[in-house]
C-alpha cells in the first residue's frame, strides 16, 4: 500500500527551489503575476511562520500575522526595489514590524513566549534539552526581550549576515555586530549564573 | 560546550517549526483571495 509522507513532498519540493532560484520569482512578481507571488508564498511560508512563531509564542496570532505579512508585501512589491535589499529581508521586516504591532495592541505581552513555543513542541527531542545547561540556555533566550530575540534568532537560526539583519530592524550593520557581541556575553553570564 | 553550540541546538528545534496545516492547505488560498477578489483562480486541492 502507498504510504504518502507529507513531509517527504516538502522536503522534495525544497530541493527543486532552492533559496538562490527565487529572484526570478520576485521579478514577476513585481511585474503583477500572482502565480509567481504564490511560488514566493510556498517558498518562505514555513520561514516566515517559524520567526513569527517564536516571537510570539502561539499559533492563532502567528498565523494571522503570518498571513498579513504575505498580504502587506504583496501590497507593497511596486516600491520593494532588490538593489534597496533582499526579497527576504523585505519579508522579515514587515513580519518584524506586524510582530510590534501586535505586541502594542496586545499591552501585556508575553516575554516568555520563546519558553511556551519550545514546551509545546509535540516531537521533543532528546537529551540535549534534559540538561540543566541547556533548560539554562533556553530560559535565558525566553527571558530576551523581543527586539533582542529576534536579533539571535535573525543571526543564529535564519543564519542572516549582519548586513541583512539591519535591513529587517533598521539599524546599521556595526550596530547589529555589537549588539549580538552584548547580547552572547549576556547569555553566557546567564549560563554561568552571574546574573 | 560554547554558548554557540547551544543555540545551534536550539536551532534545530526552531528549524523543525512549520507553518500549521491550515496554512499549508488553505493559507494561499484564502490570500490569493484577499490579493485578487475579482480573481477566478479556484483551487481544489491543498496547495501543498
Amino acid at each position: 500500500m502507498l504510504h504518502f509522507d507529507f513531509s517527504c513532498v516538502l522536503c522534495i519540493e525544497w530541493l527543486l527551489i532552492m533559496p538562490d532560484d527565487y529572484g526570478e520569482y520576485v521579478k514577476s512578481a513585481i511585474a503583477g503575476d500572482k502565480e509567481a507571488f504564490g511560488e514566493l508564498y510556498r517558498i518562505f511560508l514555513n520561514r516566515i511562520y517559524r520567526f513569527v512563531y517564536y516571537l510570539v509564542g502561539d499559533e492563532f496570532s502567528a498565523e494571522d500575522i503570518t498571513q498579513n505579512t504575505f498580504l502587506r508585501a504583496w501590497r507593497g512589491l511596486a516600491s520593494f526595489s532588490m538593489d534597496s535589499g533582499t526579497f527576504q529581508s523585505y519579508l522579515y521586516t514587515i513580519a518584524r514590524n506586524l510582530v510590534i504591532d501586535s505586541q502594542r495592541k496586545k499591552k501585556a505581552y508575553p516575554l516568555n513566549g520563546l519558553e511556551e513555543v519550545i514546551e509545546s513542541q509535540e516531537d521533543p527531542v532528546t537529551e540535549v534539552w534534559k540538561g540543566e545547561i541547556s533548560e539554562k540556555i533556553r530560559q535565558a533566550l525566553a527571558d530576551l526581550d523581543t527586539e533582542d530575540r529576534q536579533i539571535i534568532i535573525l543571526r543564529y537560526f535564519e543564519e542572516m549576515q549582519f548586513g541583512e539583519i539591519s535591513e529587517v530592524v533598521g539599524s546599521n550593520p556595526g550596530a547589529i555586530r555589537v549588539k549580538v557581541h552584548r547580547l552572547m556575553g549576556l547569555l553566557k553570564q546567564k549560563l554561568e549564573g552571574k546574573i | 560546550m560554547k554558548i554557540e553550540e547551544y543555540l545551534n541546538d536550539l536551532k534545530k528545534e526552531y528549524e523543525k517549526t512549520e507553518a500549521t496545516l491550515h496554512l499549508k492547505a488553505f493559507g494561499w488560498d484564502e490570500l490569493s483571495r484577499q490579493i485578487d477578489p475579482t480573481g477566478t483562480w479556484v483551487s481544489f486541492l491543498p496547495y501543498w
